[in-house]
C-alpha cells in the first residue's frame, strides 16, 4: 500500500477500492480525499466502482435466494442421525467420504493387479495388509521417488488440473496433479493420479525441503477418466474418497490456490 | 485438525442464505450451488466448528475448501449462466450506468471473472468482510485480496459501463 499517492489506472482502482472498503489508513484516506476534490475523473471512477457493489447486491439479493428445504431441515434437525442426508429429497448427495483416515496407513501389500504402480515406485517394500481389513485396495508406500521418476517430474512441474505426459517406456501414460497442500508435519504435498486409461493409481506424495518426493499413500483405480476441455476429470468414486479422507486428515489449513502452487512449482523448478 | 464440537444450529440456519450466495458465486449454477451447500452443511454438522472460531467465517472456509478440493475435481464446472435470477428490484433514482444494468448482465459479467476475483468480491462487497477476514477465508495475503477485489470491481465497471440502458 505504499505508492498510494501517484498513479492512475489499476493502481488508482486499488486505492479507490480500498477506500470504499475503509481499508486505507487515515493518511492514505485523507490524501485520496484531497485528490477526489480536484479530480473529476477520479470521482467518476469512484462512483462507477461503488455502483458495481450496488448492482451486485441487487443481482444477488439475499431475500431472493432460495435454500432448499431439505438442507434447512438438516440443520434444524436435533439428532445427528439426520445429518446423513440420505433422505434429502431432490438434492443430489455428494459421495460420502467413507471411513475417516486420521493417520497415515500402515504400509499395506501391493496388490498383484497393480504391477504398474509397483513399477512406478522405486524401492517400495511389500509389507502387511492394512490392519482394519476394510480398505483392501488401499496401498501405502514408504518409498521415495527417484528424482527422474515420472511422478516426481510431474509433481515438480505440472499445475493441478493439468496432465504431464510420461515419456520413455511408459509413454502414453499420464500423471495428473489434483491438489496441493501443506501437511501438518510441514511437508509440501500433492494429490495426484497416474497411469493409463485402463489402470491408474491415485495418491498423495510429499516432500520436505530438499528431500525427494515420497509417496505416502496411494490407491489403485480403474483407469484415468478422460479430461474435459477445462482440464478436469470426474473423480472415480470410492478410490478418490479414500484419498480425500487421507488428505483431510493430514492437511494443515487449506489447499493451496493456483498462485501459491505456482510459486512452489517455480521454486521446485529452480532447484533442479 | 478439527475435533468434534457442537454447531450452533440456529446461527447456521441464519447464515444459510449467505452461504448459498457464496456457493452460487463459486459454482455459477444453481444446482451445483445446492450440492456444494449441502456438502458444506454436512461437513459442518459432522465435524463441528472449533469453539473459538466464528461460525460464519468457518462455514465460508469449509465451503471454499470443499469447492476447491472436491467439487471442482468432479467436473461440475459448466459455463452456463446462474439460473436463479431473482425478480428485479426497483432501483432508486441516483444510479450510475452500472446500477441500471440488468440483473442478468450483472450476473453474466461476474461469471466471466476468474474464480479468485469472484470469491473476493463476494466476501467483501456482498458479505462485508474486512480484507483481513477475507484473507483468512481465502488463505491468501491481504494484498492479494485487495488486488483481486480491485481488479474485479474494475472489470465489472468496465463491462457494465457499456451495457445498454433499459428503455
Amino acid at each position: 500500500m505504499d505508492d498510494m499517492h501517484s498513479r492512475d489506472g489499476k493502481d488508482g482502482d486499488d486505492a479507490l477500492s480500498a477506500y470504499m472498503d475503509g481499508e486505507l489508513n487515515a493518511d492514505e484516506a485523507a490524501a485520496l480525499e484531497r485528490r477526489l476534490q480536484t479530480d473529476a475523473a477520479l470521482r467518476a471512477r469512484l462512483d462507477d466502482l461503488r455502483a458495481v457493489d450496488k448492482a451486485l447486491n441487487n443481482a444477488f439479493d439475499l431475500q431472493a435466494l432460495e435454500v432448499p428445504a431439505s438442507i434447512e431441515a438438516m440443520v434444524a434437525a436435533n439428532d445427528a442421525a439426520s445429518v446423513d442426508g440420505s433422505g434429502a429429497g431432490g438434492v443430489v448427495p455428494f459421495p460420502k467420504r467413507g471411513r475417516a483416515i486420521r493417520q497415515p496407513f500402515v504400509p499395506a501389500a501391493i496388490a498383484a493387479s497393480v504391477a504398474l504402480i509397483a513399477g512406478y515406485i522405486a524401492g517400495s517394500a511389500p509389507s502387511t495388509p492394512a490392519p482394519d481389513g476394510g480398505a483392501a485396495n488401499l496401498i501405502a508406500f514408504a518409498g521415495p521417488l527417484a528424482a527422474d521418476h515420472p511422478i516426481a517430474e510431474a509433481l515438480n512441474a505440472t499445475p493441478s488440473g493439468s496432465a504431464f505426459a510420461v515419456k520413455g517406456v511408459d509413454a502414453g501414460e499420464e500423471v495428473r496433479p489434483i491438489l496441493s497442500f501443506q501437511a501438518t508435519d510441514g511437508a509440501f504435498c500433492r494429490e495426484f493420479e497416474a497411469g493409463s486409461l485402463t489402470t491408474s493409481m491415485r495418491g498423495v506424495a510429499c516432500r520436505e525441503d530438499d528431500e525427494a518426493w515420497a509417496v505416502r499413500v496411494a490407491v489403485a483405480g480403474g483407469g484415468l477418466a478422460p479430461l474435459d476441455a477445462a482440464g478436469y476429470a470426474t473423480a472415480s468414486s470410492a478410490d478418490a474418497s479414500l484419498i480425500a479422507d487421507y488428505v483431510d486428515g493430514v492437511m494443515d489449513g487449506d489447499p493451496l490456490d493456483a498462485e501459491q502452487e505456482a510459486e512452489f512449482i517455480s521454486h521446485a523448478a529452480g532447484e533442479r | 485438525m478439527v475435533t468434534n464440537t457442537s454447531v450452533n444450529r440456529s446461527a447456521l440456519l441464519e447464515t444459510l442464505p449467505r452461504l448459498k450466495r457464496f456457493c452460487l458465486v463459486l459454482t455459477r449454477r444453481s444446482e451445483d450451488a445446492d450440492d456444494l451447500l449441502q456438502a458444506t452443511v454436512e461437513r459442518l454438522l459432522s465435524k463441528g466448528v472449533p469453539p473459538d472460531a466464528d461460525l460464519n467465517k468457518w462455514a465460508f472456509r469449509v465451503c471454499r475448501n470443499i469447492w476447491i478440493d472436491e467439487v471442482r475435481s468432479r467436473n461440475v464446472r459448466r459455463a452456463t449462466p446462474i439460473d436463479e435470477a431473482p425478480e428485479p428490484n426497483p432501483l432508486d433514482g441516483e444510479c450510475a450506468a452500472m446500477a441500471r444494468a440488468s440483473l442478468t448482465e450483472v450476473r453474466g459479467a461476474l461469471e466471466s471473472l476468474p474464480e479468485e476475483q469472484r470469491e473476493a468480491i463476494c466476501l467483501v462487497a456482498m458479505e462485508g468482510y474486512s480484507y483481513k477476514e477475507a484473507a483468512e477465508i481465502m488463505n491468501a495475503p491481504i494484498g492479494t485480496v485487495m488486488s483481486r477485489l480491485s481488479r474485479a470491481r474494475a472489470a465489472l465497471a468496465d463491462a457494465l459501463a457499456d451495457a445498454p440502458l433499459p428503455t
